[in-house]
């Protein structure tokens, strides 16, 4: 897949690929290196997000949003099905629920590190779990955020996961 | 060397005499019997001698009066003759005649007198053998002659007269003369000898005075010697024993040989003495379980006269108030090892034995110089029934440990209580926020892409439709939620049956004490006793009763001017209902509160929960009864609540 990587996305999401692609263009990154017309030849897609939550609610609602924001997003229910999809190659980045019945989001979190893929993670969870929390910072998560959480938050944080990634 | 001689006699005596056997009284007697033999014997040899000395004496005597009577006749006889020769010199033949009868009669009466006084001498007296012939001779001639004389003078032949006085008279005259000498000669003899016999006699009773007073002397020292030592030396060695007994030596036993009274004594006291000694090791074992069993229970005994103060500790005792053993035990002592703030209770309790002369049973607390505390229970009543009984006993138990356990049990009960309050309610937490934000993100972030959907250039209708469709159904989602939960904290199932809400208070308040004490609380119970059954949860009812309970408890933790009372109370309400109260006098509540007490997460508590009132009132509300508040007319809160009993009239 051609997508540019390490993309510093502004503040206020953008949902047109027009002005997307103008701010790929004006990125000093790939001024040089992506002809303007490989880009706009190559269908440029969306960074896919993928969320993995058990609840239907989120599962519903959040999908929309990350579209309104500007990214692919794709909605599964358990880890296993995520692990099991293609979402796993392309998953740009990945909101995660912690608590999930079956494989839990650390349990993810620890599968996609023994398997080599490195995603950044956004963890979600409803639980102010303390020692869930600082398990997920130090696998590596990019944050974690309670619900429920504001647009803004989610969108500073899918930032900073796509910065570090 | 003479001693040990002495000794071996006294031995061989002692052996051969066998004084042993006899009874005392016996010895004693057989001993005087024997003096006073040996003093008889010596009496009867003395009055021996004496009767000899006194024969001597009479033979003497009558030696003497031979000797007196021969004299006599021939101090007559001469005087008889010179009268006669006078006479017959004067030729004068009526008087010779006359004096002739006269002298006549005179001398036979003489002679007669001495030849009885003669005769009767004592036979001892050895008679001169011419004695009495003589005497018999001149008695018989004498009167012959005189007559011859008075005839001559008759006649007038003076020349005759003299003649015949001087041929025939004269020689009667010197024959007695002789006599006389011859008399005297043996008188002097057998005076000589009665004087020598005499004499002997005295050296004789001199001798035997002596000897036999010396042996008398002698046997009555040696038999008094003998019998003293038998009764003096067995007496002796009853005495060591008894001595030895006082030190406390029972293995002394008195050597008991014979059979009289002593012995027999010291047979019956050696038996004393093996029947003591099995006692006295009764009693040392005894008490040394006792006191072991002190040692092991910690919990030792006392003795108290109240009519003098004096006090009894056991070992125990003084082990728990970490007195020395040899201290003298006062109440001021006591009192001054007690913990200030118990000491004016004790001194109550204290009085109140010594003037009503009742039983007691207190706690009380002991501050040690190292303040350290300990915890005692004081028991003691008076130890006969009589009326003026003026003394207690008692037994003092440390129960430090089974405080400290208890306390340790009684927090470890309220923390788990409080992380169970904690946890569940942690969970409940977990649980509700984990069913609620879901949907609740869900709202949020629907509403956020709704925004963004109809910002955008053309708006997006459909799909912010959408998002509101979503909104809608999270939102109902969550109610859903409040809706199940309300559910869960109101149906409860209950178990009911008939109880007795006096003893559901009563196991409460037995569960609570530990606190209560440690919160230096004073509980007054007035639990009614015709209180009827009631119909209900007893748990359930018992933790709304430990809930007021506890609450009253903290309104009161910081109250220290006034006793930290706290009342419950159960009563017959109208309508055949039954009302318990629990009133305490701690910070209470203002009006404003009084209405949010009962409201679920009110709390005026740091760290409390607020459900605790809430909870309970669904909880009575569930047995048809309700729950109220009041404040009280001085300091604190009155919490009352009153269910129908199982005989209620009252329509609900």
């Amino acid at each position: 897949m051609c997508g540019p990587m390490g993309v510093d996305l502004p503040e206020l999401g953008a949902g047109q690929s027009n002005r997307y692609l103008s701010l790929i263009d004006a990125h000093p990154r790939f001024a040089q290196s992506v002809p303007m017309e490989s880009l706009e030849g190559c269908a440029i897609d969306k960074l896919l997000v993928a969320v993995v939550d058990d609840d239907e609610s989120i599962r519903d609602s959040l999908p929309d949003l990350l579209r309104e924001f500007g990214f692919a997003a794709h909605a599964y229910s358990s880890a296993e099905e995520f692990l099991a999809s293609s979402g796993i190659a392309q998953a740009r980045c990945l909101v995660l629920d912690i608590a999930m019945p079956g494989m839990t989001g650390l349990g993810l979190q620890q599968e996609l590190k023994s398997r080599g893929r490195i995603i950044p993670i956004v963890f979600i969870t409803a639980s102010k779990d303390e020692v869930a929390r600082a398990q997920a910072f130090e696998e590596g998560a990019v944050e974690v955020l309670l619900k429920p959480f504001s647009d803004t938050a989610l969108f500073e944080a899918l930032n900073k996961a796509l910065r570090s990634g | 060397m003479i001693a040990t001689r002495l000794h071996k006699m006294k031995q061989v005596a002692d052996r051969t005499f066998r004084l042993h056997h006899l009874n005392i009284g016996p010895r004693l007697a057989l001993c005087f019997m024997l003096i006073i033999l040996a003093m008889s014997a010596g009496s009867t040899v003395l009055i021996w001698q004496f009767q000899q000395a006194r024969t001597q004496a009479e033979r003497l005597a009558a030696v003497d009066q031979e000797l007196i009577a021969v004299l006599q006749a021939h101090i007559s006889f001469m005087s008889f003759y010179e009268r006669l020769d006078v006479l017959a010199q004067t030729e004068n033949t009526t008087i010779l005649v006359q004096q002739i009868e006269a002298i006549h009669n005179a001398l036979l009466q003489e002679t007669e007198r001495a030849r009885s006084k003669l005769s009767h001498l004592a036979p001892e007296v050895q008679l001169d053998p011419t004695l009495m012939p003589t005497l018999s001779a001149i008695q018989l001639e004498l009167p012959a002659q005189l007559q011859s004389m008075a005839m001559l003078a008759k006649s007038g032949d003076w020349e005759a007269v003299r003649l015949r006085l001087a041929n025939q008279i004269g020689p009667l005259e010197s024959s007695s003369a002789a006599l006389v000498e011859n008399v005297d000669h043996e008188v002097a003899e057998q005076r000589a000898q009665a004087v020598m016999n005499i004499r002997q006699a005295q050296q004789r009773i001199f001798l035997i005075v002596l000897t036999t007073a010396a042996l008398t002397l002698l046997f009555a020292a040696v038999m008094g010697l003998t019998v003293t030592r038998s009764i003096t030396q067995p007496l002796g060695r009853l005495v060591d024993g008894t001595a030895a007994l006082a030190r406390g030596d029972f293995f002394h036993r008195v050597p008991a040989s014979g059979n009289d009274e002593i012995a027999g004594l010291g047979n019956v006291f050696n038996e004393m003495i093996v029947k003591l000694q099995d006692l006295y090791r009764e009693l040392q074992a005894s008490e040394t379980y006792l006191a072991e069993a002190q040692k092991l229970s910690h919990t030792g005994s006392f003795g108290w006269n109240i009519s003098d103060g004096t006090i009894y500790w056991s070992e125990e005792t003084f082990r728990i108030f970490e007195f020395e053993p040899t201290t003298k035990v006062t109440v001021a002592a006591i009192l001054d090892r007690t913990h200030p703030e118990d000491r004016s209770t004790l001194w109550q309790v204290i009085e109140r034995a010594s003037r009503d002369r009742i039983a007691f049973d207190v706690e009380h607390r002991l501050l040690m110089p190292d303040e350290s505390v300990k915890y005692l229970r004081v028991i003691g009543h008076p130890s006969t029934n009589e009326e003026n009984c003026r003394e207690f006993v008692g037994a003092v138990t440390d129960t430090t440990d089974r405080k400290h356990a208890e306390e340790a049990l009684s927090k470890a009960r309220s923390e788990l209580a409080k992380v169970t309050r904690i946890t569940s309610l942690g969970v409940l937490t977990a649980s509700i926020a984990h069913e609620v934000s879901q949907p609740l993100s869900g709202i949020i972030t629907n509403a956020n892409t709704c925004l963004r959907m109809l910002s955008a250039d053309p708006p997006n209708v459909d799909g912010a439709c959408e998002t509101a469709k979503r909104t809608i159904r999270d939102g109902n989602r969550a109610s859903a939620v409040i809706t199940r939960l309300r559910a869960l904290f109101r149906k409860k199932e209950l178990t009911l049956e008939p109880l007795d809400l006096n003893e559901a208070a009563r196991e409460v308040i037995a569960l609570s004490l530990g606190d209560l004490q440690r919160n230096r609380v004073v509980l007054g119970s007035e639990l009614a006793d015709d209180l009827p059954p009631v119909n209900g949860d007893r748990i359930q009812l018992q933790q709304v009763i430990l809930n007021l309970l506890r609450n009253a408890l903290d309104a009161m933790s910081a109250v220290e001017d006034r006793p930290r009372e706290l009342l419950i109370r159960t009563e017959r309400d109208e309508g055949g209902w039954v009302r318990l109260t629990v009133r305490d006098v701690g910070v209470g509540f203002t009006p404003e509160a009084r209405d949010k007490l009962f409201d679920a997460f009110y709390t005026t508590k740091s760290d409390g929960m607020g459900i605790g009132l809430s909870v309970s009132r669904s909880i009575i509300e569930t047995h048809q009864g309700r729950l109220w508040a009041a404040a009280n007319d001085g300091p604190g809160a009155t919490f009352s609540f009153s269910i129908p009993s199982g005989t209620d009239t009252k329509v609900q």
